[in-house]
């Protein structure tokens, strides 16, 4: 939930959410959003609620782009519910609701495969559907050119999004999370990045390889390493135990061997 | 398009909503044939319509309108399974609020 949790002192848990939101966005991130007035991004797909559809300025008199938060949008993806499924020649109208608003989509036919299977959705009315397309207007009413619909199979998607959406808004009206994120990371358990906190590198390791860890970090890690010899004496711990701790730690790399074989450090980065 | 929000709570936050339509997922703790009882962050008692079919111990969604008595009577009952992570449920409830323009019209429940 660090992710999330760099803007809100509310949010509760859910580090799975969390992650996906880091995750999901990262691409987005790197397509330059920031990177000046150039509207390069405009491509990129943005996950958003309805009402934040229903509610984007049009972006240029006559043009059929909007602004959400001061980014041109065209791309979007949104999870929502069927309503109405409308089957009409050149393609079916869909009205999708996710309780913030109700939008159509449109998923124009390809007339080459009318007859195949592909016009044959594969949920019904009621279920949640994920959308990516494009946003459209048309005589002053918005819509979505559906380029792909696919139901939604794990409900956890549903509420993923909406906070996804949530950090991607604030992403764009109050910056990227760094400061505040990393250091609620740091003091977060739950984090998912691998921050500054040596911490984080031990999580996970058993009860002898963090022993033998916390204590090189407590010696200041010189370079030249410290004797298991040293170790065990100084940690309290058996010359087995030592031993088999440096042998997980070693297989994550988090510490190195130096002179001799007996010998070891922590791995700076 | 239309410009009118089902707002996500939970059960504590049922008395500021009579007469509205809400979203509520909770854990179904009981069924009684014509009502259920959710867990969500509090308890709720769900008037159910025949076609719903839900079942005790999964996750649910349900839709529908507060009472004045605080129960809800449900358009729209979905089963979620066992897999859902009710505190993601709740990380939205919370964000609902605190983040209205993007998920609240002002107009919630009214004729739009």
């Amino acid at each position: 939930m660090s992710a999330y949790g760099g803007y809100s002192t509310t949010a509760g848990g859910g580090d799975d959410a969390g992650g996906f939101v880091a995750g999901g966005w990262g691409g987005g991130s790197q397509g330059g959003s920031q990177s000046g007035p150039k509207p390069i991004n405009d491509e990129s797909l943005r996950p958003v609620t309805i009402k934040q559809i229903i509610d984007a300025e049009p972006a240029y008199a006559g043009d059929a782009s909007f602004r959400i938060d001061g980014q041109d949008v065209k791309q979007v993806t949104i999870v929502g519910m069927v309503r109405t499924i409308s089957q009409q020649t050149t393609n079916i109208t869909y009205k999708i609701d996710d309780g913030t608003g109700a939008i159509e989509v449109k998923q124009w036919l390809d007339a080459d495969k009318q007859d195949s299977a592909e016009a044959a959705p594969v949920f019904k009315e009621e279920d949640y559907v994920r959308v990516w397309g494009r946003l459209k207007s048309f005589s002053n009413k918005r819509h979505i050119g559906a380029h792909v619909i696919k139901p939604v199979r794990d409900f956890n998607e549903v509420n993923y999004h909406l906070l996804e959406a949530t950090y991607v808004h604030l992403y764009f009206t109050r910056g990227p999370p760094q400061a505040g994120g990393a250091a609620a990371g740091g003091d977060n358990n739950d984090s998912m990045f691998v921050d500054d906190g040596n911490d984080s590198r031990n999580r996970g390791y058993g009860a002898k390889a963090k022993k033998m860890y916390d204590y090189l970090l407590r010696s200041g890690n010189p370079g030249e390493g410290i004797h298991m010899q040293v170790i065990a004496r100084e940690a309290g711990m058996s010359i087995q135990d030592v031993m088999e701790g440096a042998e997980e730690l070693q297989s994550h790399g988090t510490i190195y061997t130096t002179m001799d074989d007996e010998t070891f450090a922590i791995l700076d980065r | 398009m239309e410009s009118v929000s089902t707002p996500r709570i939970s059960a504590n936050m049922l008395d500021s909503y009579v007469g509205q339509n809400v979203i509520i997922v909770g854990k179904v703790t009981q069924l009684r044939g014509e009502s259920a009882l959710l867990d969500a962050s509090g308890q709720v008692n769900a008037i159910l319509n025949r076609e719903t079919h839900l079942m005790a111990g999964n996750g649910a969604q349900i839709i529908g309108r507060v009472n004045p008595d605080l129960s809800v009577k449900v358009y729209n009952a979905l089963d979620l399974g066992s897999n859902v992570d009710f505190q993601v449920s709740q990380s939205v409830v919370e964000i609902t609020q605190q983040y209205k323009d993007l998920f609240v019209f002002d107009n919630t429940g009214g004729m739009n």
